[in-house]
């Protein structure tokens, strides 16, 4: 009975990270390679609303993720133009991205309201589903978690095992020794943040056309700050991604459980636990985060706040 | 007036005129892509800002919220720090503010408004030192915590509302009982102009800070930890200190935007006390270059920006949203315009 | 590869960086390049190596004249420098960073095919681990791993900016052994110092640069020490530092007593010290030993884990309380941009810094600019703006005006780290000067410096820093510079 429970805790932990976890993702790129773009809750939002708009007239949920990240990386050349050009603050930038991200999704996003979509084919059907044991787990799944496992792979073995992703990180912590080099940081923060960008949308668009088949104004709820945060949590690094998502997958999951067993606390003290519990993480392991070379080096003059 | 005087206002006026122009531009070709014209929309504007007696009065009441959540922004980041949690603020003020209400409904206006701004500070203040003292001790940045803390802030809110504060009255609507004349600001009625006493405390604060920011010793002080906190220490300035009391000050000045919307506008503890007003006033902050003086004009703009916003809602139909794309699209027209600017300085 | 630079010319700003300098470099041979701090010897081979371009002159290789607009051009051109502050990445590996600098890496990393890039690690770099992370690596095996990384781009022509400055007197003989490896097997290497022991160790030619000019080239053996000197000095007339004697009676004004302190990477062991009215103590060590946090935490700028710094006999800074803004105390710590002044705000207001608490609330700023504009005059501080921010200062200016802040005043506790690094002459006069009056008239002085010369000179007795605790301390008088970078490099004395 109690298996049965954490499995269940643990399906619907997955489902709900997983935006969480792709818009952690495009923000471990950014931010290694040297760029803060706080703008991850517009994009995400972007990403949404037109990806429920393409699912919905098309009937395609695929359509809808591609479509969704085309949105959130658009919506990432603002801040690339604002930060690389013209030399904005970044975290200035990245919040006028985050309220015309909102502003824009609010806006198109009107004649979505309150329309479905059918999502994803049920994995319960699939070849999955009919493995021992694990089996009845994976069909709770969807198509996107899948995807997520397969972005943290591919993210991983980029940073870590290719020239291209050292050179990458070399950007996140010096860009003075990249010119020494000859190579470009600029080019390779553009890059950063146009991934980020369609990284974000497609997190966006998961939440919309996967997760909840709906488009509500301001849907993510802070969840793109959230992943932002969370980067930190996770030491910049992708592969640990994955777990530290969780950790909001987690909160999330409980509070949702506690709510529906009907206990007596009330569903808005509840929803305070996807915000609390990961902020509280953020803050134990902020201190040791910036102990040590673990944070690229580029961010320092940014996290430590000097606006 | 010399040539280099007239230089020092030409250099300081281009940003706000050409920012300005940018955002016209950029505006109008919103509008345009969207169907409508440019120009009679922006028409609307202007006459649901400013345009009669019923509008002006739309005005001041937005620009209250607004002007208290900019100098909430507007304070630490003179110290460098950029906080972007007014709307927070705003909530968890209010809260704090009513229970008070809600406990003493029966005391004398001298007595009731008094005790429920102290609450209403207390509880602002509170709101805003933690990140505040997470930032001190911890070195946190203050811009995620604060924004992550909105969230909370409201979700504390809708608890209060929908649970142990709910007027049963109110047929299953969330919100508490209604307000007594006595928790609220004296309203102040000038010919067809109708405003009260908040408008004119927030402006008297804004001056006072002012003063104080640019001409005193503790202004300079500010400047001297933004510039360089390790520094700072050789003047005898301690910024984890510092940190916690200017983040606790903004928080109660933004307690008192979520205060007065809630006795004033409202008149009941409801769910959606504000409509974005800390972001707005977060924005109104960056436009005014956190000058305190300059503030109070741009609120005011901001406030007719918003009760145009409401009036194009009712008469064309164009969704409250278009204002938020506004706001965004001024934002980024004028961080361009200044950041070109100071690329063209530093080239020079 | 023969190299000639012609008529070579660089401004920043005003300043007149080099001045139609020409200079020929040749084949299997040791060039050292010779001048005070600011001379413009680093500027000079900067741009040879590309990460200048200059506004005037040319350079040639092989005759040919070629145009170096990057550092890659001139990687490509078999040209490779080891800078000061150098290049590496802290928070990569050793592998890491050479397969960054690798001209032809793999795209995809594998054991098998990252080996090619350290095959010369062990000839160069021994005992270095390539698995190892930069950032834990001594500031002497930086330099050879750098030294790797330039190799491994077929360098031809190695240059080193100023290596022996940052090494103890052991890794420095050491590098000498590798500088004759290089053009033993057909390299050349350019040598930027200002130390003479380096001429005299490995140089084949000399040139000596003044103010931007090239006022000598000959070859080594045909130009004696007192030669080099009057050529890097020219006619500039020096002031005379004011010397100093501790006072007879010895009586003790500074006690430093058990002093713990700890940083993410830096940490102080039980340092007991105690420094005499008018004593100067000079501190000698290989960087990253400690010396910022030792310095820092006996400014009260640093916590102090445990321990205390006692003045006059009364507890100055200790875990409980620290005083950074002490009347009494004088500090010129390390990096003024960074840390002793807002580089942002004007000179009048970090004149006036130290004093910021006790002005009024709303105070008269034009005293302050008048205060400013006197100090700025007494100590040569330039240009004389008070109203300019302080971030603007040149390294000189700006050092001589947080002296004009610090030591204006009589002080009883000077603590002084790296106060003369990267300063030109006159500037290091000024400083010394202003330091030892405070010594004169009865402050306790303690003074880091990287010279071991200026150390031996001028300081009454000389303590060695070594991974954070002070290795011995003795007499200048009696000193023993073998003894001493025994002690630098090993913390112990044979």
């Amino acid at each position: 009975m109690t298996f049965d429970l954490l499995i269940g805790l643990l399906s619907v932990a997955l489902l709900t990270a997983t935006p969480v976890l792709m818009a952690m993702l495009g923000e471990t790129l950014t931010q290694r390679a040297g760029i803060i773009n706080l703008g991850v809750e517009g994009q995400m939002l972007v990403g949404a609303a037109a990806g429920f708009a393409a699912t919905h007239s098309s009937g395609n949920p695929w359509l809808g993720l591609l479509v969704g990240a085309a949105a959130g990386l658009m919506l990432s050349t603002v801040h690339a133009l604002l930060c690389l050009q013209l030399g904005v603050n970044q975290i200035a930038s990245g919040l006028a991205l985050m309220f015309l991200g909102n502003g824009l999704s609010s806006y198109y996003g009107t004649p979505l309201v309150g329309q479905q979509i059918d999502g994803f084919t049920n994995m319960a059907q699939g070849s999955l589903a009919q493995l021992p044991l694990i089996g009845h787990f994976l069909a709770q799944l969807t198509p996107t978690v899948y995807l997520g496992f397969v972005l943290v792979v591919l993210c991983g073995i980029f940073l870590y095992r290719t020239q291209w992703g050292l050179i990458w990180r070399a950007a996140g912590e010096s860009a003075d020794a990249l010119h020494m080099l000859g190579r470009h940081p600029g080019l390779i923060r553009l890059v950063a943040i146009l991934i980020g960008g369609a990284f974000s949308g497609l997190a966006g668009a998961a939440l919309s056309v996967d997760y909840t088949r709906t488009w509500v104004e301001q849907m993510t709820a802070g969840r793109g700050l959230l992943a932002v945060g969370l980067v930190i949590v996770a030491r910049w690094n992708p592969w640990l991604v994955l777990p530290v998502a969780l950790i909001f997958g987690l909160s999330e999951a409980l509070s949702l459980r506690l709510q529906s067993t009907g206990a007596d606390i009330s569903p808005y003290l509840l929803g305070t636990l996807p915000y609390v519990v990961p902020l509280i993480v953020l803050l134990l392991s902020y201190r040791a985060s910036q102990r040590g070379t673990a944070m690229p080096q580029e961010l320092a003059g940014v996290f430590r706040g000097m606006a | 007036m010399t040539l280099s005087n007239l230089q020092g206002i030409s250099s300081r006026l281009t940003v706000p005129v050409i920012g300005a122009a940018v955002f016209l531009v950029l505006a109008a070709g919103f509008f345009y892509a969207n169907g409508y014209a440019p120009l009679d929309i922006f028409g609307q504007i202007l006459q649901g800002a400013f345009g009669n007696a019923f509008s002006i009065n739309t005005t001041l009441t937005k620009t209250i919220p607004i002007l208290f959540c900019a100098l909430a922004t507007a304070l630490p980041a003179r110290m460098g720090l950029v906080s972007v949690g007014a709307e927070g603020q705003l909530y968890f003020g209010a809260l704090i503010g009513t229970a008070i209400v809600l406990h003493w409904t029966a005391a004398p206006l001298w007595q009731l408004l008094p005790a429920a701004l102290l609450l209403t500070l207390l509880g602002g203040a509170c709101w805003g030192a933690i990140p505040g003292m997470l930032r001190a001790g911890l070195g946190v940045n203050e811009t995620i915590v604060t924004i992550l803390m909105n969230y909370i802030g409201i979700q504390l809110v809708e608890y209060a509302v929908y649970g142990p504060w709910k007027d049963a009255g109110n047929l299953g609507w969330p919100a508490t009982i209604a307000f007594p004349d006595s928790a609220k600001f004296p309203v102040i009625n000038i010919g067809s102009l109708s405003s009260n006493w908040a408008l004119p405390l927030a402006i008297l604060i804004a001056l006072a800070l002012h003063i104080l920011v640019e001409k005193s010793r503790w202004g300079t002080g500010l400047s001297l930890l933004r510039s360089n906190p390790r520094v700072a220490k050789l003047a005898g300035l301690s910024y984890p200190q510092q940190v916690i009391a200017i983040m606790a000050i903004a928080g109660s000045l933004a307690g008192l935007a979520g205060y007065v919307q809630t006795a004033n506008v409202q008149s009941h503890l409801q769910p959606d006390i504000s409509s974005g007003y800390g972001y707005v006033g977060f924005l109104v902050a960056w436009l005014a270059g956190q000058n305190f003086l300059r503030i109070i004009p741009v609120a005011l703009i901001m406030g007719g920006l918003l009760s145009a916003g409401d009036a194009l809602q009712l008469m064309a139909q164009i969704p409250f949203s278009s204002t938020l794309i506004l706001q965004a699209l001024l934002f980024i027209s004028v961080l361009s315009v200044s950041a070109w600017q100071q690329k063209r300085r530093n080239a020079a | 590869m023969q190299i000639q630079l012609n008529n070579v010319s660089k401004k920043f700003g005003s300043v007149q960086a080099n001045d139609q300098v020409s200079l020929a470099i040749g084949d299997s041979e040791v060039l050292a390049l010779l001048g005070e701090n600011g001379a413009g010897k680093s500027t000079l081979m900067k741009v040879l190596y590309g990460y200048y371009q200059a506004d005037g002159g040319q350079i040639t290789i092989n005759g040919e004249t070629v145009a170096i607009t990057s550092p890659k051009d001139a990687m490509a051109h078999g040209i490779g420098m080891v800078f000061q502050q150098f290049s590496l990445i802290p928070a990569l590996t050793v592998l890491e960073n050479l397969l960054l600098a690798y001209p032809g890496a793999p795209a995809w990393h594998s054991r098998k095919n990252t080996q090619q890039v350290l095959t010369l690690l062990a000839e160069f770099a021994p005992g270095v681990a390539p698995n190892r992370r930069v950032a834990e690596l001594s500031v002497g095996q930086r330099q050879q791993v750098e030294l790797v990384k330039v190799l491994n781009q077929d360098a031809r022509l190695v240059i080193l900016d100023e290596p022996t400055s940052v090494l103890a007197p052991e890794e420095v003989q050491r590098l000498y052994g590798v500088i004759h490896k290089l053009v033993e097997s057909g390299r050349s290497v350019v040598i930027i110092t200002h130390k003479l022991e380096d001429v005299k160790a490995c140089a084949h030619r000399v040139a000596v640069m003044r103010s931007g000019r090239l006022v000598s080239d000959t070859d080594a053996r045909q130009i004696t020490a007192e030669q080099i000197v009057a050529l890097m000095v020219g006619d500039t007339v020096l002031q005379s530092v004011a010397h100093t004697r501790p006072d007879a009676d010895s009586i003790v004004r500074v006690s430093i007593r058990n002093l713990h302190s700890q940083t993410d990477t830096l940490h102080l062991d039980n340092i007991n010290l105690d420094i005499a009215r008018g004593e100067v103590i000079g501190i000698a060590g290989v960087s990253g030993n400690g010396q910022d946090l030792l310095a820092d935490a006996l400014t009260g700028m640093a916590t102090i884990t445990s321990g205390e710094v006692l003045l006059d006999g009364e507890v100055l800074h200790s875990h409980e309380q620290a005083v950074p803004h002490d009347a009494r105390q004088g500090y010129i710590p390390e990096y003024p941009l960074k840390n002793a002044v807002a580089s942002d705000m004007s000179n009048s207001l970090n004149l006036a810094l130290r004093r910021l608490k006790q002005l009024s609330l709303f105070p008269r700023w034009r005293e302050l600019d008048t205060h400013a504009d006197e100090l700025m005059n007494r100590f040569d501080v330039r240009p004389r703006n008070s109203k300019l921010a302080s971030g603007r200062l040149s390294g000189g200016n700006l050092q001589k005006l947080v002296i004009a802040r610090e030591l204006s005043e009589s002080r009883q506790f000077v603590v002084a780290c790296y106060p003369t690094m990267g300063l030109d002459l006159h500037a290091t006069q000024a400083v010394y000067d202003a330091m030892f009056r405070q010594a004169n008239e009865g402050a306790a002085v303690l003074w880091i410096s990287e010279d071991l010369d200026d150390l031996l000179r001028y300081a009454h007795r000389i303590a060695v820093i070594y991974h954070g605790r002070l290795a011995g301390i003795m007499p200048a008088v009696s000193a023993d510079r073998v003894q001493l970078g025994h002690l630098m490099t090993h913390g112990a004395l044979q």
